[in-house]
């Protein structure tokens, strides 16, 4: 089964997605802040097969949860949820290194396309 | 808006350089001086001294205006930052909930769960939405003073009770010391809005278990003073009058670790000036609690 790591700070978001996530047959795990899923994602290396990840998080942004995963050579996939749509904010994470589902467009639907979209093309391993 | 400021700064130190070594150039020219210093030596050293201050004195306003005008932006920018954040993450939470309950059959239990999430998100909208109403009528607020007469007590009991409800606290843990006799001259809605919001930051800023101390008494001067104390993460000495700033938030507020949009103690204060009260926050120090005194007319 594959396996999806949720990073989300609102937990009436998170809850839905897992809901969501666990109905279409992924296995979920929620971690609430930048740091905790920092931690788990140095832990489990490849463990996960995508990271739905919020932005703006208490104590880590997600920036650094995606460059700190790509800087220790984790290459999972990264699907960016956000409610932020400043374009300066767009291009602060280039395109090769997440995908994005933007501005609080978090409708389940939507969601699914995206993930299995991103599941089927991951980027290239390496530099 | 560095690189004016930075102008700005350099313009200041040139034009003090060229005021000194001018005058130093015109004073120190002694062999002028020995020839007899003319009437129009004289003019030239008064004027020019005069355009000399006046350009100084332009130029230190305009940086210090200019410092001014960069923190205000930004907190405008951190406002809106907050304002999106705090408006668009529970229309996503009932989007997505929504298009659950629209997609899958979730059983009864679960579907409860998800009527009473959304439940929360219409009411955090519904508070966001005030608090910016609130906010935006303050700027334009005239008006005398308002007459009504409020009883405290009740007031504040009914205040605590919605904010223990809205935070799931207990009984204990905001309790309320007041002889009951206290009545004060204003609007009992604006009140309202006054002290839930310092009661929201009270157990906003506390690590649990939460405990709020709120404490009613008259002074002598026909005012009543009321108290709302806590035991949490405290205030910074630096930050004591800034909290009261609009758009201001605390560090922790900037990190997010806390939601807000940096508007309710603006709000707070600014109705209490308009009943003629005022509020004063009072901190030990970072993670030693804040007291709010708030002092209000008393009703005759």
């Amino acid at each position: 089964m594959p396996n999806i790591l949720v990073v989300e700070d609102e937990a009436h978001i998170a809850e839905g997605l897992q809901f969501n996530l666990e109905g279409e047959g992924y296995a979920v795990e929620l971690a609430p802040d930048g740091r905790i899923a920092s931690e788990r994602l140095a832990q489990a290396g490849p463990g996960f097969d995508l990271v739905i990840l919020d932005l703006m998080l208490p104590e880590m942004s997600g920036y650094e949860v995606v460059r700190r995963m790509r800087a220790a050579g984790n290459f999972t996939p990264v699907l960016i949820l956000t409610a932020k749509d400043d374009p300066a904010d767009q291009q602060a994470v280039p395109p090769r290194r997440a995908a994005r589902a933007g501005a609080g467009r978090v409708a389940a639907t939507a969601l699914g396309r995206r993930i299995r979209r991103r599941r089927r093309c991951p980027e290239r391993r390496g530099r | 808006m560095v690189f004016r400021l930075a102008i700005g700064i350099v313009a200041t130190v040139l034009a003090v350089a060229l005021a000194v070594g001018w005058q130093i150039l015109v004073v120190s020219d002694f062999g002028s001086v020995a020839r007899g210093f003319t009437p129009a030596n004289w003019w030239f050293l008064i004027l020019g001294s005069i355009f000399f201050g006046l350009v100084i004195l332009g130029l230190v306003l305009l940086c210090a205006w200019l410092i001014r005008e960069m923190g205000h932006s930004q907190r405008q920018q951190a406002f809106l930052d907050a304002v999106t954040h705090e408006m668009k993450t529970p229309l996503a939470s009932l989007r997505l909930a929504l298009d659950t309950l629209e997609r899958r059959d979730p059983g009864p239990e679960r579907r409860d769960a998800f009527l009473r999430m959304m439940d929360e998100d219409v009411e955090r909208l519904h508070r966001t939405v005030d608090h910016v109403l609130a906010a935006a009528r303050a700027e334009g607020a005239v008006g005398g003073p308002l007459e009504g007469r409020v009883e405290l007590r009740a007031l504040l009991e009914d205040c605590i009770a919605q904010i223990r409800e809205g935070h799931k606290l207990d009984s204990e843990a905001i309790r309320l010391e007041s002889d009951g006799t206290a009545v004060v001259r204003g609007d009992e809605a604006e009140f309202g809005l006054v002290f839930r919001n310092l009661l929201e930051n009270a157990v906003k800023y506390s690590e649990p278990p939460v405990e709020v101390h709120v404490g009613v008494m008259a002074t002598g001067d026909r005012r009543v003073r009321v108290q709302i104390a806590d035991q949490g993460i405290g205030i910074p000495r630096g930050e004591l009058r800034k909290i009261f700033q609009r758009f201001y938030r605390t560090g922790r507020d900037v990190q997010r670790t806390a939601s807000g949009l940096g508007l309710g103690l603006f709000i707070v204060r600014d109705l209490l000036r308009r009943h003629g009260g005022r509020i004063e926050a009072k901190s030990e120090g970072a993670g030693r609690g804040s007291r709010f005194v708030v002092t209000l007319r008393a009703a005759t």
